[in-house]
């Protein structure tokens, strides 16, 4: 039976996820909905089973009024309306699909993970399947750090590594929103180490890690969601963390490190300002449409390097082993030339795609609220070779580690 | 001498600490008033010295000559010693000649890039508002003896010190500057002024040729490895823009062809005031719109981050401060440095002020000593090269700050070790 899918949230991911939809044979209808209907509008314009709503994340009415009939609710709205989308999709008998548990306002990450996992119970009653942080990371990575963890005899570790360094010469610092970046990276990132959870310093812990193909590259510690649900669904893990490096982030520690990304007013003058209020300002937005990304990459690149992997070590026949997984994907020029979209939102967007890909073709046989890691084997491994499909494919290398 | 301090952070706090060390009789210092924008401060810097009515706190806008010429009219002070960011140079130094004061800064004021080629071209030079009144200051029968810090002002007096002693010839004299602090806490931090740290930097630096003139290039350019003493090592040093460019040329000859300032920045804060830059962070002619209020991004980067006047603590290691001159002496090549180490953990338990802010500090006051003393004098816009040297190199190690000379691989050098080889000491 074909399936109607709502989209809430036409932003870069939403819109790259409703356009593969389209093309999806088993998809009856899309429903586009956004608080901008404009935005909503332009998309449907491009689609041909598409159906422009207007829908205010914030009311649940609204969006169990919007989704009416729907099978699958895709959360392409900010984390802080997760729950009200989680909400609906119970009250609709749908089930439910969004790429972030945080950053939410108030809540750290453990806290915005176990806020949407105590909804498991109501969405295993109602036999509705609700995945959560389904991008490439989290996503993505999450399917590679469990199918390298299920070859090693004792799990011990998983870091992620993100290096990103597309830098073109017109001063375009991030690739989306420079609010989100900065506030991203000045947040205090959580790791995960022998069962508790830990907070460090933004920036801190700074490794050389040296990536297939490109060498070494400084990297530190960065908030986001793996490293939570890793310590909550890797049996045995002991240590989870999540790194980022570039240029961009080394801008951002830059700033970190003068005082210019905080959030507290300061005293200047008669008045009071923030400092991240003044850098936000006079940042540059991200080029979000393809004669802006044209604009970007007009007087060319200065670098653009890039590396995804997923580090997972343990033990196996009594040796030390670590498997690495790289992700091969376009970078920005492949990106924007072939897809007219940017590296990010290829790949953030086309991995979310290969999720909502398990509801709409019936791969989803588990139910209740988990992340990709708690995917079954034949799951994860249709997954990838989807992936594949799209022109996104994984390197393992397997090395033994000196004792 | 009774002097007038606008601007009492970091180095005008240091300046009143050496000189009531140096001078606990009121010898030559009769009286010095701390005046600053914020009077709290004054009097926070007024509470560590003794005697409230030889250090009087006051609180003044060095922007605005109303306000100065208040003070100078309740204090008929000798000398206006300008402490603060050099933006305030041209109020100060003009304040100063209508009131009938002698005047000392420690930079000059600041130049303008030239609109079309900023990077190849001067157009108003550091310095010129100043040394274009040399005359009318003559003619007024006072001095203002401007950039008397330690860059400039001590390396000024160094150069001018190497060609009366050293050498026969000068073939190039660099201004060269390092450190190999650590500050906990900070992998970025600013060791002195923030506004004037990035003017520096960032303007676009100023070299002298003797064929040329003073021209400009670009930010960080010519970057070169300089060992310097004491430890501290090997450095890698790029061009900044200094006011010993514009001075040096002015005074010594000696055949001299060429004058650089280089500063050893690390490459991580050049890549963190690029990156200020990318932003308009470093705009001081920017006004931003931000919560309701009109703000400069540089001023208020100055406010944000870390005071240097605040984190001399948490730092370890020594700068130095220093001239190196390539030359000719008796027919031999011969390369000099002539510098001044500080240790900030000494500085801060000494003076109870950080190594660069000590470092600056102690030269405008032997300069002012010399000149109470009339051991130097004279009259007009003068750099530190216009007076005999000996008098402050001979004071430096009674301060505290003694010198030191490196001599450096050359014909001389070798020609020198072969020679003291042939003559054990007894």
């Amino acid at each position: 039976m074909k399936k109607k899918v709502i989209v809430l949230g036409t932003g870069a991911q939403g819109s790259t996820i409703a356009m593969r939809l389209d093309e999806e044979p088993s998809v009856s209808e899309i429903i586009c909905a956004d608080y901008n209907f404009d935005a909503a509008q332009r998309l449907e314009k491009k689609l041909t089973k598409a159906k422009a709503l207007k829908v205010d994340g914030s009311k649940i009415d609204e969006i169990i009024e919007a989704s009416r009939g729907a099978d699958l609710i895709v959360n392409g709205l900010p984390p802080d309306f997760n729950v009200n989308l989680m909400e609906a999709a119970l009250a609709g008998n749908m089930h439910y699909q969004d790429m972030a548990s945080g950053p939410v306002e108030d809540i750290d990450f453990v806290g915005a993970v176990k806020r949407q996992l105590a909804y498991d119970e109501k969405f295993k009653q109602a036999g509705l399947s609700a995945l959560i942080n389904t991008g490439s990371a989290p996503g993505l990575v999450n399917v590679l750090a469990k199918n390298a963890a299920d070859k090693l005899e004792k799990l011990e570790a998983i870091t992620i590594y993100i290096y990103d360094s597309i830098w073109t010469k017109k001063f375009i610092p991030f690739w989306w929103s420079p609010e989100t970046a900065f506030g991203d990276m000045a947040a205090e990132p959580i790791y995960y180490e022998n069962g508790e959870y830990k907070l460090a310093e933004p920036f801190s812990d700074p490794e050389m890690v040296d990536f297939k193909g490109l060498g070494l590259r400084r990297m530190v510690n960065h908030e986001h969601e793996e490293p939570v649900t890793f310590g909550m669904f890797f049996e045995g893990l002991s240590y989870a963390n999540f790194k980022y490096g570039g240029k961009a982030c080394d801008l951002a520690e830059s700033l970190y490190k003068m005082g210019l990304l905080s959030s507290e007013p300061v005293e200047f003058g008669d008045t009071r300002v923030v400092p991240l209020d003044l850098v936000c300002h006079l940042t540059p937005p991200a080029p979000a449409d393809p004669d802006s990304i044209r604009d970007a990459l007009s007087e060319g690149m200065e670098l653009e390097e890039g590396a995804a992997l997923v580090r997972v070590e343990g033990t196996e026949d009594d040796r030390a082993v670590t498997i690495d997984s790289y992700i091969n994907a376009p970078g920005l020029t492949e990106s924007f030339e072939n897809y007219g979209i940017t590296h990010e939102s290829f790949l953030t967007g086309q991995s979310a795609f290969l999720f909502t890909k398990l509801f709409i073709n019936d791969k989803l046989s588990q139910t209740g609220v988990f992340p990709p890691e708690v995917l079954d084997l034949e799951t994860r491994s249709y997954y990838l070779a989807e992936a594949a499909k799209l022109g996104i494919t994984i390197d393992e290398i397997k090395r033994t580690r000196l004792a | 001498m009774r002097v007038l301090v606008i601007g009492v952070g970091g180095v005008g706090e240091a300046i009143a600490l050496i000189a009531e060390r140096r001078d606990p009789e009121a010898l030559w210092l009769e009286q010095m008033v701390l005046a600053d924008y914020n009077l709290a401060r004054a009097r926070e810097v007024q509470q560590k010295l003794t005697g409230s009515e030889r250090f009087p706190a006051e609180q003044v806008d060095a922007g605005n000559p109303e306000s100065v010429r208040a003070l100078v009219n309740k204090y008929n002070p000798d000398l206006i010693m300008n402490g603060c960011d050099p933006r305030f140079n041209i109020t100060l130094f003009d304040v100063a000649y209508e009131t009938g004061c002698n005047y000392m800064d420690m930079a000059m004021s600041l130049s303008e890039p030239h609109q079309d080629n900023p990077y190849r071209e001067c157009h108003v030079k550091l310095g010129d508002y100043q040394l274009d009144r040399h005359q009318q200051w003559q003619e007024k029968n006072l001095l203002a003896l401007v950039g008397s810090g330690v860059e400039p002002g001590m390396s000024d007096v160094f150069a001018r010190y190497a060609e009366k002693h050293f050498f026969d010839e000068i073939e190039e004299i660099g201004v060269r500057d390092g450190n190999n602090f650590t500050v906990e806490g900070y992998d970025i931090a600013f060791g002195f002024s923030i506004w004037t740290t990035i003017e520096e930097c960032l303007n676009p630096p100023v070299v002298w040729e003797k064929e040329r003139g003073w021209y400009t290039t670009d930010p960080f350019s010519e970057p070169e490895i300089f060992t310097l003493p004491h430890g501290i090592g090997d450095i890698e040093m790029v061009n900044v823009e200094h006011e010993e460019v514009l001075l040096i040329p002015r005074y010594i000859d000696k055949g001299l062809k060429r004058v650089t300032f280089k500063f050893g920045l690390g490459d991580d804060f050049v890549q963190a005031l690029k990156y200020l830059q990318a932003l308009n962070l470093d705009r001081k002619d920017m006004s931003v719109e931000i919560g309701g209020t009109t703000i400069s991004p540089r001023d208020f980067l100055a406010k944000v981050a870390p005071d240097p006047a605040r984190i001399g603590h948490l730092i370890t290691g020594k700068t130095c401060a220093g001239t190196w001159v390539k030359g000719r002496k008796d027919g031999l090549e011969r390369q000099l440095y002539l510098y001044q180490v500080a240790d900030n953990q000494e500085c801060m338990e000494t003076i109870g002020s950080q190594a660069v802010v000590a470092q600056t500090a102690f030269n405008p006051v032997i300069m002012m000593e010399l000149l109470a003393r009339g051991t130097w004098g004279g009259t007009g816009v003068c750099g530190p090269e216009a007076f005999d040297p000996d008098p402050f190199v001979a004071l430096m190690r009674d301060y505290g700050f003694p010198g030191g000379l490196m001599e450096m691989d050359s014909e001389y050098q070798r020609d020198a070790e072969r020679t003291n080889f042939t003559r054990p000491c007894p």
